[in-house]
Protein backbone atom coordinates (compact mmCIF):
# COMPACT_ATOMS: atom_id res chain seq x y z
CA UNK A 1 0.00 0.00 0.00
CA UNK A 2 1.36 3.33 -1.06
CA UNK A 3 -0.13 5.48 1.67
CA UNK A 4 1.95 3.89 4.41
CA UNK A 5 5.54 4.99 3.92
CA UNK A 6 8.42 3.48 5.85
CA UNK A 7 8.07 5.43 9.05
CA UNK A 8 11.16 4.09 10.75
CA UNK A 9 13.36 5.57 8.04
CA UNK A 10 11.75 8.99 8.30
CA UNK A 11 11.96 8.94 12.09
CA UNK A 12 15.65 8.06 11.98
CA UNK A 13 16.23 11.03 9.70
CA UNK A 14 14.47 13.36 12.14
CA UNK A 15 16.31 11.89 15.12
CA UNK A 16 19.63 12.13 13.27
CA UNK A 17 19.00 15.78 12.43
CA UNK A 18 18.11 16.57 16.02
CA UNK A 19 21.23 14.78 17.28
CA UNK A 20 23.38 16.96 15.04
CA UNK A 21 21.57 20.06 16.34
CA UNK A 22 22.04 19.02 19.99
CA UNK A 23 25.74 18.26 19.33
CA UNK A 24 26.23 21.70 17.77
CA UNK A 25 24.48 23.44 20.67
CA UNK A 26 26.52 21.35 23.13
CA UNK A 27 29.71 22.57 21.46
CA UNK A 28 28.33 26.11 21.51
CA UNK A 29 27.60 25.79 25.21
CA UNK A 30 31.25 24.84 25.83
CA UNK A 31 32.45 27.85 23.85
CA UNK A 32 30.33 30.51 25.56
CA UNK A 33 31.12 32.21 28.84
CA UNK A 34 32.43 35.35 30.51
CA UNK A 35 35.99 34.31 29.63
CA UNK A 36 36.64 34.16 25.90
CA UNK A 37 38.24 30.93 24.75
CA UNK A 38 39.00 30.22 21.10
CA UNK A 39 37.57 26.97 19.65
CA UNK A 40 41.02 25.28 19.63
CA UNK A 41 41.45 26.29 23.29
CA UNK A 42 38.05 24.80 24.13
CA UNK A 43 38.96 21.50 22.45
CA UNK A 44 42.39 21.45 24.12
CA UNK A 45 40.81 22.35 27.46
CA UNK A 46 38.35 19.51 27.13
CA UNK A 47 41.26 17.07 26.99
CA UNK A 48 43.23 18.92 29.68
CA UNK A 49 45.87 20.18 27.28
CA UNK A 50 45.25 23.91 27.43
CA UNK A 51 46.43 26.34 30.11
CA UNK A 52 45.52 25.43 33.68
CA UNK A 53 42.81 28.13 33.76
CA UNK A 54 41.32 27.04 30.44
CA UNK A 55 41.32 23.39 31.56
CA UNK A 56 39.33 24.27 34.65
CA UNK A 57 36.92 26.58 32.81
CA UNK A 58 36.09 24.01 30.12
CA UNK A 59 36.12 20.80 32.16
CA UNK A 60 34.78 21.91 35.51
CA UNK A 61 32.57 24.88 34.71
CA UNK A 62 31.27 24.61 31.17
CA UNK A 63 31.21 20.84 30.61
CA UNK A 64 28.91 19.96 33.56
CA UNK A 65 26.68 22.86 32.59
CA UNK A 66 26.38 21.64 28.98
CA UNK A 67 25.80 18.03 30.07
CA UNK A 68 23.12 19.08 32.55
CA UNK A 69 21.30 21.24 30.02
CA UNK A 70 21.12 18.29 27.61
CA UNK A 71 20.07 15.83 30.35
CA UNK A 72 17.48 18.07 31.99
CA UNK A 73 16.08 19.41 28.71
CA UNK A 74 15.87 15.86 27.37
CA UNK A 75 14.05 14.43 30.37
CA UNK A 76 11.70 17.42 30.47
CA UNK A 77 10.83 16.95 26.79
CA UNK A 78 10.30 13.24 27.33
CA UNK A 79 8.20 13.80 30.46
CA UNK A 80 6.02 16.30 28.63
CA UNK A 81 5.54 13.99 25.65
CA UNK A 82 4.67 11.05 27.93
CA UNK A 83 2.15 13.05 29.96
CA UNK A 84 0.61 14.52 26.82
CA UNK A 85 0.34 11.02 25.37
CA UNK A 86 -1.19 9.63 28.54
CA UNK A 87 -3.64 12.50 28.98
CA UNK A 88 -4.20 12.92 25.23
CA UNK A 89 -3.87 16.62 25.76
CA UNK A 90 -1.20 18.90 24.26
CA UNK A 91 -1.49 21.20 27.29
CA UNK A 92 -0.20 18.61 29.77
CA UNK A 93 3.23 19.12 31.30
CA UNK A 94 5.20 17.69 34.24
CA UNK A 95 4.03 20.42 36.63
CA UNK A 96 0.47 19.13 36.19
CA UNK A 97 1.36 16.20 38.41
CA UNK A 98 2.85 18.34 41.16
CA UNK A 99 6.25 16.68 40.94
CA UNK A 100 8.39 19.80 40.33
CA UNK A 101 6.73 21.75 43.16
CA UNK A 102 7.16 18.87 45.56
CA UNK A 103 10.78 18.43 44.50
CA UNK A 104 11.35 22.14 45.01
CA UNK A 105 9.74 21.95 48.43
CA UNK A 106 11.99 19.02 49.38
CA UNK A 107 15.08 20.99 48.44
CA UNK A 108 13.89 24.23 50.04
CA UNK A 109 13.22 22.42 53.33
CA UNK A 110 16.83 21.33 53.39
CA UNK A 111 18.07 24.85 52.67
CA UNK A 112 15.82 26.23 55.42
CA UNK A 113 17.11 23.73 57.92
CA UNK A 114 20.55 25.07 57.18
CA UNK A 115 21.91 21.71 56.14
CA UNK A 116 22.93 22.70 52.68
CA UNK A 117 26.48 23.81 53.46
CA UNK A 118 27.30 20.90 55.71
CA UNK A 119 25.73 18.28 53.52
CA UNK A 120 25.61 19.40 49.94
CA UNK A 121 24.28 16.03 48.86
CA UNK A 122 21.21 16.62 51.00
CA UNK A 123 19.77 19.07 48.47
CA UNK A 124 19.41 16.76 45.47
CA UNK A 125 18.41 13.81 47.60
CA UNK A 126 15.67 15.84 49.32
CA UNK A 127 14.32 17.06 45.98
CA UNK A 128 14.13 13.54 44.59
CA UNK A 129 12.46 12.31 47.79
CA UNK A 130 10.00 15.20 47.54
CA UNK A 131 9.06 14.26 43.98
CA UNK A 132 8.69 10.60 44.87
CA UNK A 133 6.59 11.37 47.96
CA UNK A 134 4.30 13.55 45.87
CA UNK A 135 3.84 10.75 43.37
CA UNK A 136 3.21 8.16 46.09
CA UNK A 137 0.70 10.52 47.69
CA UNK A 138 -0.92 11.05 44.32
CA UNK A 139 -1.36 7.33 43.78
CA UNK A 140 -2.82 6.83 47.27
CA UNK A 141 -5.19 9.79 46.95
CA UNK A 142 -6.29 8.91 43.44
CA UNK A 143 -6.59 5.16 44.01
CA UNK A 144 -5.46 2.40 41.69
CA UNK A 145 -8.14 2.84 39.01
CA UNK A 146 -8.40 6.59 39.09
CA UNK A 147 -9.67 8.54 36.12
CA UNK A 148 -7.29 11.10 34.70
CA UNK A 149 -9.42 13.93 35.97
CA UNK A 150 -8.93 12.65 39.52
CA UNK A 151 -5.18 12.40 38.87
CA UNK A 152 -5.07 15.97 37.58
CA UNK A 153 -7.03 17.30 40.56
CA UNK A 154 -4.89 15.33 43.00
CA UNK A 155 -1.77 16.65 41.25
CA UNK A 156 -3.08 20.18 41.60
CA UNK A 157 -3.72 19.64 45.33
CA UNK A 158 -0.27 18.17 45.86
CA UNK A 159 1.45 20.98 44.00
CA UNK A 160 -0.56 23.60 45.92
CA UNK A 161 0.46 21.99 49.20
CA UNK A 162 4.11 21.88 48.17
CA UNK A 163 3.91 25.47 46.94
CA UNK A 164 2.47 26.55 50.29
CA UNK A 165 5.30 24.72 52.07
CA UNK A 166 7.87 26.51 49.92
CA UNK A 167 6.24 29.87 50.57
CA UNK A 168 6.29 29.13 54.28
CA UNK A 169 10.01 28.39 54.12
CA UNK A 170 10.57 31.69 52.31
CA UNK A 171 8.32 33.43 54.83
CA UNK A 172 10.26 32.06 57.78
CA UNK A 173 13.71 32.49 56.25
CA UNK A 174 16.01 33.56 59.09
CA UNK A 175 17.78 36.27 57.10
CA UNK A 176 17.64 37.97 53.67
CA UNK A 177 20.53 35.86 52.44
CA UNK A 178 18.69 32.60 53.11
CA UNK A 179 15.57 33.99 51.41
CA UNK A 180 17.66 35.12 48.45
CA UNK A 181 19.26 31.70 48.18
CA UNK A 182 15.87 29.96 48.14
CA UNK A 183 14.45 32.41 45.63
CA UNK A 184 17.42 32.31 43.27
CA UNK A 185 17.46 28.54 43.36
CA UNK A 186 13.72 28.40 42.63
CA UNK A 187 14.28 30.45 39.48
CA UNK A 188 16.12 27.54 37.92
CA UNK A 189 19.70 27.88 36.78
CA UNK A 190 22.57 25.81 35.45
CA UNK A 191 25.21 28.20 36.75
CA UNK A 192 28.07 26.78 38.81
CA UNK A 193 27.10 23.14 38.59
CA UNK A 194 29.72 20.45 38.97
CA UNK A 195 30.23 16.94 37.69
CA UNK A 196 28.92 15.77 41.05
CA UNK A 197 25.54 17.29 40.21
CA UNK A 198 25.64 15.37 36.93
CA UNK A 199 26.41 12.10 38.69
CA UNK A 200 23.73 12.60 41.35
CA UNK A 201 21.02 13.25 38.80
CA UNK A 202 22.08 10.71 36.18
CA UNK A 203 20.88 7.41 37.69
CA UNK A 204 17.43 8.81 38.48
CA UNK A 205 17.14 10.31 35.03
CA UNK A 206 18.09 7.05 33.35
CA UNK A 207 15.45 5.16 35.36
CA UNK A 208 12.90 7.86 34.54
CA UNK A 209 13.70 7.75 30.81
CA UNK A 210 13.38 3.97 30.67
CA UNK A 211 9.99 4.13 32.40
CA UNK A 212 8.76 6.90 30.12
CA UNK A 213 9.90 5.24 26.90
CA UNK A 214 8.28 1.95 27.97
CA UNK A 215 4.73 2.84 26.89
CA UNK A 216 5.26 4.34 23.47
CA UNK A 217 2.88 1.86 21.84
CA UNK A 218 0.24 2.49 24.51
CA UNK A 219 0.36 6.24 23.81
CA UNK A 220 -0.48 5.48 20.18
CA UNK A 221 -3.42 3.30 21.23
CA UNK A 222 -4.62 6.04 23.59
CA UNK A 223 -5.28 8.19 20.52
CA UNK A 224 -8.53 6.22 20.37
CA UNK A 225 -9.41 6.89 24.03
CA UNK A 226 -8.94 4.84 27.17
CA UNK A 227 -11.58 2.19 26.52
CA UNK A 228 -10.36 1.46 23.02
CA UNK A 229 -6.74 1.39 24.24
CA UNK A 230 -7.67 -1.08 26.97
CA UNK A 231 -9.52 -3.19 24.39
CA UNK A 232 -6.33 -3.27 22.33
CA UNK A 233 -4.60 -5.07 25.20
CA UNK A 234 -3.01 -2.23 27.20
CA UNK A 235 -3.18 -2.21 31.00
CA UNK A 236 -3.90 1.41 31.80
CA UNK A 237 -3.35 1.13 35.54
CA UNK A 238 0.28 0.09 35.08
CA UNK A 239 0.83 2.60 32.32
CA UNK A 240 -0.25 5.41 34.67
CA UNK A 241 2.00 4.13 37.44
CA UNK A 242 4.98 3.90 35.08
CA UNK A 243 4.45 7.37 33.59
CA UNK A 244 3.91 9.06 36.95
CA UNK A 245 6.95 7.35 38.52
CA UNK A 246 9.06 8.09 35.45
CA UNK A 247 8.11 11.75 35.55
CA UNK A 248 8.87 11.91 39.29
CA UNK A 249 12.31 10.36 38.92
CA UNK A 250 13.29 12.39 35.87
CA UNK A 251 11.84 15.72 36.92
CA UNK A 252 12.80 15.30 40.58
CA UNK A 253 16.41 14.72 39.63
CA UNK A 254 16.35 17.72 37.29
CA UNK A 255 14.79 20.09 39.80
CA UNK A 256 17.27 18.85 42.39
CA UNK A 257 20.31 20.00 40.49
CA UNK A 258 18.96 23.01 38.58
CA UNK A 259 15.81 24.26 40.29
CA UNK A 260 12.50 24.72 38.53
CA UNK A 261 12.81 25.08 34.78
CA UNK A 262 9.36 25.35 33.29
CA UNK A 263 7.70 25.03 29.89
CA UNK A 264 10.40 22.95 28.15
CA UNK A 265 8.21 19.89 28.72
CA UNK A 266 5.28 21.72 27.17
CA UNK A 267 6.98 23.29 24.17
CA UNK A 268 9.39 20.54 23.07
CA UNK A 269 6.77 17.88 22.18
CA UNK A 270 4.62 20.48 20.50
CA UNK A 271 7.40 21.55 18.13
CA UNK A 272 8.09 17.99 17.04
CA UNK A 273 4.53 16.75 16.65
CA UNK A 274 4.00 17.76 12.98
CA UNK A 275 7.24 16.01 12.00
CA UNK A 276 6.04 12.61 13.25
CA UNK A 277 2.52 12.81 11.86
CA UNK A 278 1.11 13.68 15.30
CA UNK A 279 1.85 10.11 16.40
CA UNK A 280 2.29 10.24 20.20
CA UNK A 281 4.49 7.12 20.19
CA UNK A 282 6.90 8.26 17.50
CA UNK A 283 7.00 11.66 19.19
CA UNK A 284 8.89 10.47 22.28
CA UNK A 285 12.53 10.45 21.17
CA UNK A 286 12.30 13.60 19.00
CA UNK A 287 10.58 15.41 21.90
CA UNK A 288 13.43 14.46 24.23
CA UNK A 289 16.03 15.70 21.74
CA UNK A 290 14.18 18.93 21.03
CA UNK A 291 13.90 19.51 24.80
CA UNK A 292 17.65 19.06 25.08
CA UNK A 293 18.22 21.48 22.20
CA UNK A 294 15.82 24.07 23.63
CA UNK A 295 17.31 24.13 27.10
CA UNK A 296 20.90 24.13 25.83
CA UNK A 297 20.06 27.00 23.47
CA UNK A 298 18.34 28.91 26.28
CA UNK A 299 21.37 28.36 28.49
CA UNK A 300 23.61 29.79 25.76
CA UNK A 301 21.31 32.80 25.39
CA UNK A 302 21.47 33.70 29.09
CA UNK A 303 25.25 33.86 28.84
CA UNK A 304 25.14 36.07 25.75
CA UNK A 305 22.71 38.65 27.16
CA UNK A 306 24.83 41.47 28.55
CA UNK A 307 23.77 42.07 32.15
CA UNK A 308 25.43 42.51 35.50
CA UNK A 309 23.93 39.42 37.06
CA UNK A 310 23.52 36.40 34.80
CA UNK A 311 19.86 35.91 33.90
CA UNK A 312 18.54 32.57 35.18
CA UNK A 313 17.68 30.09 32.45
CA UNK A 314 14.39 29.23 34.18
CA UNK A 315 13.33 32.85 33.72
CA UNK A 316 14.08 32.75 30.00
CA UNK A 317 12.18 29.50 29.43
CA UNK A 318 9.22 30.92 31.35
CA UNK A 319 9.25 34.22 29.43
CA UNK A 320 9.19 32.32 26.13
CA UNK A 321 7.11 29.39 27.35
CA UNK A 322 4.22 31.06 29.16
CA UNK A 323 2.97 33.12 26.20
CA UNK A 324 3.33 29.98 24.10
CA UNK A 325 1.14 28.16 26.62
CA UNK A 326 -1.51 30.87 26.33
CA UNK A 327 -1.31 30.64 22.53
CA UNK A 328 -1.83 26.87 22.74
CA UNK A 329 -4.86 27.29 24.98
CA UNK A 330 -6.37 29.81 22.59
CA UNK A 331 -5.75 27.65 19.55
CA UNK A 332 -7.11 24.62 21.31
CA UNK A 333 -10.22 26.58 22.22
CA UNK A 334 -10.88 27.38 18.57
CA UNK A 335 -10.10 23.79 17.59
CA UNK A 336 -12.61 22.49 20.06
CA UNK A 337 -15.42 24.88 19.31
CA UNK A 338 -18.30 23.11 17.64
CA UNK A 339 -16.75 19.73 18.21
CA UNK A 340 -17.69 17.03 20.70
CA UNK A 341 -15.08 16.73 23.45
CA UNK B 1 -10.92 -17.00 11.07
CA UNK B 2 -12.11 -19.83 13.29
CA UNK B 3 -15.80 -20.08 14.08
CA UNK B 4 -16.14 -18.07 17.27
CA UNK B 5 -18.64 -18.72 19.97
CA UNK B 6 -19.40 -16.19 22.67
CA UNK B 7 -20.93 -17.45 25.87
CA UNK B 8 -21.80 -14.96 28.59
CA UNK B 9 -22.86 -16.65 31.84
CA UNK B 10 -24.34 -14.93 34.89
CA UNK B 11 -22.40 -11.75 34.27
CA UNK B 12 -22.99 -9.02 36.83
CA UNK B 13 -21.26 -5.67 37.18
CA UNK B 14 -21.40 -3.48 40.27
CA UNK B 15 -20.05 0.01 40.84
CA UNK B 16 -19.67 0.18 44.60
CA UNK B 17 -23.02 -0.77 46.09
CA UNK B 18 -24.90 -0.18 42.87
CA UNK B 19 -25.54 -3.21 40.70
CA UNK B 20 -25.64 -2.04 37.09
CA UNK B 21 -25.77 -5.38 35.31
CA UNK B 22 -27.40 -8.43 36.93
CA UNK B 23 -26.97 -12.07 35.95
CA UNK B 24 -26.96 -11.64 32.20
CA UNK B 25 -26.82 -14.82 30.15
CA UNK B 26 -26.15 -14.59 26.44
CA UNK B 27 -24.93 -17.21 24.04
CA UNK B 28 -24.01 -16.09 20.54
CA UNK B 29 -22.98 -18.23 17.60
CA UNK B 30 -20.72 -17.33 14.72
CA UNK B 31 -22.43 -15.41 11.97
CA UNK B 32 -24.81 -13.57 14.27
CA UNK B 33 -25.58 -9.91 14.53
CA UNK B 34 -27.08 -9.25 17.95
CA UNK B 35 -28.65 -5.90 18.78
CA UNK B 36 -28.79 -4.84 22.43
CA UNK B 37 -31.60 -2.37 23.03
CA UNK B 38 -33.07 -0.81 26.16
CA UNK B 39 -33.83 2.48 27.84
CA UNK B 40 -31.14 5.00 28.76
CA UNK B 41 -29.25 3.90 31.86
CA UNK B 42 -30.38 0.29 31.54
CA UNK B 43 -26.80 -0.97 31.68
CA UNK B 44 -26.25 -1.72 27.99
CA UNK B 45 -22.86 -0.02 27.74
CA UNK B 46 -21.73 -1.53 31.04
CA UNK B 47 -22.78 -4.97 29.83
CA UNK B 48 -20.73 -4.50 26.67
CA UNK B 49 -17.74 -3.33 28.70
CA UNK B 50 -18.16 -6.29 31.03
CA UNK B 51 -18.12 -8.71 28.09
CA UNK B 52 -15.03 -6.96 26.70
CA UNK B 53 -13.29 -7.26 30.07
CA UNK B 54 -12.99 -3.48 30.43
CA UNK B 55 -14.73 -3.44 33.83
CA UNK B 56 -14.52 -5.94 36.67
CA UNK B 57 -17.44 -8.33 36.51
CA UNK B 58 -18.59 -11.51 38.19
CA UNK B 59 -19.75 -14.52 36.25
CA UNK B 60 -17.87 -15.73 33.23
CA UNK B 61 -17.34 -14.81 29.60
CA UNK B 62 -16.27 -17.76 27.46
CA UNK B 63 -14.87 -17.49 23.95
CA UNK B 64 -14.64 -20.79 22.11
CA UNK B 65 -14.93 -22.57 25.43
CA UNK B 66 -12.07 -20.62 27.01
CA UNK B 67 -12.65 -18.23 29.83
CA UNK B 68 -11.85 -14.61 29.03
CA UNK B 69 -10.29 -14.24 32.48
CA UNK B 70 -7.72 -16.94 31.65
CA UNK B 71 -6.57 -15.11 28.51
CA UNK B 72 -3.77 -12.55 28.46
CA UNK B 73 -4.69 -8.98 27.55
CA UNK B 74 -3.11 -9.50 24.15
CA UNK B 75 -4.98 -12.77 23.52
CA UNK B 76 -8.20 -11.04 24.51
CA UNK B 77 -7.50 -8.15 22.17
CA UNK B 78 -6.95 -10.61 19.31
CA UNK B 79 -10.43 -12.07 19.88
CA UNK B 80 -12.58 -9.14 20.92
CA UNK B 81 -12.60 -5.71 19.33
CA UNK B 82 -14.40 -2.89 21.09
CA UNK B 83 -15.85 0.11 19.31
CA UNK B 84 -16.59 2.81 21.90
CA UNK B 85 -19.27 5.45 21.60
CA UNK B 86 -18.58 8.71 19.87
CA UNK B 87 -15.77 7.80 17.44
CA UNK B 88 -13.30 10.10 19.17
CA UNK B 89 -9.75 10.61 17.90
CA UNK B 90 -7.46 12.69 20.07
CA UNK B 91 -4.61 13.52 17.67
CA UNK B 92 -4.85 14.64 14.03
CA UNK B 93 -3.11 11.51 12.73
CA UNK B 94 -3.54 10.32 9.14
CA UNK B 95 -6.51 8.00 8.61
CA UNK B 96 -4.30 5.12 7.47
CA UNK B 97 -2.27 5.47 10.69
CA UNK B 98 -5.45 5.42 12.79
CA UNK B 99 -6.71 2.28 11.08
CA UNK B 100 -3.27 0.70 11.60
CA UNK B 101 -3.70 1.13 15.38
CA UNK B 102 -6.02 -1.85 15.12
CA UNK B 103 -2.91 -3.92 14.45
CA UNK B 104 -1.29 -3.10 17.82
CA UNK B 105 -2.47 -6.33 19.52
CA UNK B 106 -0.76 -8.25 16.71
CA UNK B 107 2.52 -6.62 17.64
CA UNK B 108 2.67 -4.02 14.87
CA UNK B 109 5.74 -1.85 15.38
CA UNK B 110 6.83 1.42 13.85
CA UNK B 111 6.60 -0.14 10.41
CA UNK B 112 3.83 -2.52 9.46
CA UNK B 113 4.47 -6.04 8.24
CA UNK B 114 3.00 -7.19 4.93
CA UNK B 115 0.23 -8.99 6.84
CA UNK B 116 -0.58 -5.84 8.83
CA UNK B 117 -0.60 -3.72 5.68
CA UNK B 118 -2.95 -6.16 3.97
CA UNK B 119 -5.36 -6.12 6.93
CA UNK B 120 -5.33 -2.31 7.03
CA UNK B 121 -5.87 -2.05 3.26
CA UNK B 122 -8.74 -4.54 3.41
CA UNK B 123 -10.43 -2.78 6.33
CA UNK B 124 -10.15 0.56 4.54
CA UNK B 125 -11.49 -0.86 1.30
CA UNK B 126 -14.45 -2.46 3.07
CA UNK B 127 -15.36 0.79 4.79
CA UNK B 128 -14.71 3.04 1.81
CA UNK B 129 -12.08 5.02 3.70
CA UNK B 130 -9.19 4.42 1.31
CA UNK B 131 -9.83 7.82 -0.31
CA UNK B 132 -9.12 9.57 3.00
CA UNK B 133 -5.96 7.54 3.73
CA UNK B 134 -3.63 10.54 4.01
CA UNK B 135 -6.05 13.01 5.53
CA UNK B 136 -5.90 14.01 9.18
CA UNK B 137 -8.70 12.13 10.89
CA UNK B 138 -9.85 15.23 12.79
CA UNK B 139 -10.68 17.02 9.52
CA UNK B 140 -13.31 14.42 8.59
CA UNK B 141 -17.06 14.77 9.13
CA UNK B 142 -18.81 12.77 11.84
CA UNK B 143 -20.01 10.18 9.35
CA UNK B 144 -16.57 9.80 7.80
CA UNK B 145 -15.00 9.44 11.23
CA UNK B 146 -17.51 6.72 12.11
CA UNK B 147 -16.39 4.75 9.07
CA UNK B 148 -12.75 5.20 10.05
CA UNK B 149 -13.58 3.94 13.54
CA UNK B 150 -15.21 0.85 12.04
CA UNK B 151 -12.19 0.36 9.77
CA UNK B 152 -9.90 0.48 12.81
CA UNK B 153 -12.02 -2.21 14.49
CA UNK B 154 -12.10 -4.39 11.36
CA UNK B 155 -8.31 -4.08 11.03
CA UNK B 156 -7.89 -5.93 14.34
CA UNK B 157 -9.28 -9.02 12.57
CA UNK B 158 -10.86 -9.99 15.87
CA UNK B 159 -13.79 -12.34 15.24
CA UNK B 160 -15.97 -10.67 17.87
CA UNK B 161 -16.89 -6.99 17.58
CA UNK B 162 -18.67 -5.23 20.43
CA UNK B 163 -19.99 -1.88 19.21
CA UNK B 164 -21.49 0.76 21.48
CA UNK B 165 -24.06 2.86 19.62
CA UNK B 166 -22.12 2.78 16.35
CA UNK B 167 -24.86 4.67 14.50
CA UNK B 168 -25.57 7.36 17.07
CA UNK B 169 -25.61 10.92 15.70
CA UNK B 170 -25.07 9.77 12.11
CA UNK B 171 -27.27 10.80 9.20
CA UNK B 172 -29.42 8.07 7.58
CA UNK B 173 -26.86 7.40 4.87
CA UNK B 174 -24.03 6.75 7.31
CA UNK B 175 -26.31 4.85 9.70
CA UNK B 176 -27.03 2.35 6.96
CA UNK B 177 -23.41 2.33 5.79
CA UNK B 178 -21.99 1.60 9.25
CA UNK B 179 -24.55 -1.02 10.22
CA UNK B 180 -24.15 -2.70 6.87
CA UNK B 181 -20.38 -2.98 7.39
CA UNK B 182 -20.93 -4.53 10.79
CA UNK B 183 -23.46 -7.00 9.45
CA UNK B 184 -21.09 -8.01 6.68
CA UNK B 185 -18.52 -8.80 9.36
CA UNK B 186 -21.05 -11.01 11.17
CA UNK B 187 -22.01 -12.72 7.91
CA UNK B 188 -18.38 -13.62 7.26
CA UNK B 189 -18.60 -15.86 10.29
CA UNK B 190 -17.86 -13.30 12.94
CA UNK B 191 -19.97 -12.07 15.83
CA UNK B 192 -21.28 -8.54 16.26
CA UNK B 193 -23.00 -7.38 19.42
CA UNK B 194 -24.12 -3.77 19.00
CA UNK B 195 -25.96 -1.43 21.33
CA UNK B 196 -28.54 0.34 19.19
CA UNK B 197 -31.15 2.94 20.02
CA UNK B 198 -32.79 2.88 16.62
CA UNK B 199 -35.30 0.06 16.92
CA UNK B 200 -36.00 0.22 13.20
CA UNK B 201 -32.35 -0.44 12.35
CA UNK B 202 -32.20 -3.15 14.99
CA UNK B 203 -35.27 -4.85 13.56
CA UNK B 204 -33.98 -4.74 10.02
CA UNK B 205 -30.38 -5.74 10.56
CA UNK B 206 -30.17 -7.86 13.70
CA UNK B 207 -30.67 -11.61 13.72
CA UNK B 208 -31.55 -11.30 17.33
CA UNK B 209 -32.53 -8.56 19.74
CA UNK B 210 -31.71 -8.58 23.42
CA UNK B 211 -33.71 -6.14 25.53
CA UNK B 212 -31.92 -4.93 28.66
CA UNK B 213 -33.95 -3.22 31.36
CA UNK B 214 -32.73 -2.44 34.85
CA UNK B 215 -29.52 -4.36 34.19
CA UNK B 216 -31.36 -7.59 33.38
CA UNK B 217 -32.32 -9.34 30.18
CA UNK B 218 -35.99 -8.47 29.73
CA UNK B 219 -36.41 -10.22 26.39
CA UNK B 220 -34.25 -12.12 23.94
CA UNK B 221 -35.28 -13.38 20.54
CA UNK B 222 -35.86 -12.56 16.88
CA UNK B 223 -36.93 -8.99 16.10
CA UNK B 224 -40.46 -10.20 15.34
CA UNK B 225 -40.76 -11.96 18.69
CA UNK B 226 -39.23 -9.21 20.77
CA UNK B 227 -40.55 -6.01 19.24
CA UNK B 228 -44.15 -6.34 20.35
CA UNK B 229 -46.44 -3.54 21.44
CA UNK B 230 -46.61 -5.01 24.95
CA UNK B 231 -42.82 -5.22 25.26
CA UNK B 232 -42.25 -1.67 23.99
CA UNK B 233 -44.85 -0.36 26.38
CA UNK B 234 -43.30 -2.16 29.35
CA UNK B 235 -39.66 -1.40 28.61
CA UNK B 236 -39.72 2.01 27.01
CA UNK B 237 -43.05 3.39 28.22
CA UNK B 238 -44.23 4.17 24.72
CA UNK B 239 -47.16 3.06 22.74
CA UNK B 240 -45.80 2.10 19.34
CA UNK B 241 -47.17 1.35 15.92
CA UNK B 242 -45.60 -1.75 14.47
CA UNK B 243 -45.97 -2.21 10.75
CA UNK B 244 -44.31 -4.62 8.42
CA UNK B 245 -42.31 -3.35 5.46
CA UNK B 246 -40.78 -5.85 3.03
CA UNK B 247 -40.94 -8.60 5.63
CA UNK B 248 -39.27 -6.66 8.43
CA UNK B 249 -41.06 -5.15 11.40
CA UNK B 250 -40.85 -1.35 11.53
CA UNK B 251 -41.37 0.27 14.87
CA UNK B 252 -42.76 3.78 15.11
CA UNK B 253 -42.92 5.06 18.71
CA UNK B 254 -46.18 7.01 18.71
CA UNK B 255 -47.04 8.35 22.14
CA UNK B 256 -45.90 8.24 25.75
CA UNK B 257 -47.32 5.74 28.15
CA UNK B 258 -46.71 5.16 31.83
CA UNK B 259 -44.10 2.44 32.32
Amino acid sequence: MEQIRPRQQRDLLIIGGLLVLVAMLFAGSLAVGPVFLSPPDVVAGLFGRASAAANIIVREIRLPRAILSVMIGGTLGLSGAALQGLLRNPLASPSLFGAPSAAAFGAVSVISLGLVDALSYALPVAAIVGALVSVALLIVVAGPRASLLVLILAGFAVSSLAGAGTSLALNLAPNPFAALEIAFWLLGSLEDRSMRHVLVALPFMVVGMVLLLWDRRAFRALTLGEEAAASLGFDLTWIRIRVVSGVAAAVGAGVAVAGSIGFVGLVAPHLMRPFVGYDPGRLMVPAALSGAALLTAADIVVRLIPSQEEIKVGVVTAIIGAPFFIYLIMRRRYDLSGEAP
Amino acid sequence: MNAPMLDVRDVSVSFGQRRVVSDVNLSVEAGSFVAVVGPNGAGKTTLLRGIAGLVTSSGSVMIDGRSLASLSLKARAERIAYLPQGHVFHWPMAVSEIVALGRLPRGAGADLSAVDRAAVAKAMAETGTTVYANRAVTTLSGGERARVAVARVLATEAPIILADEPTASLDPHYQLAVIDMLRRHARSFGIVVAVLHDLGLAARYADRIVVIDGGRVAADGTPRDVLTAARLSETFGVSAEIVEVKGAPVVVPWSLKAR
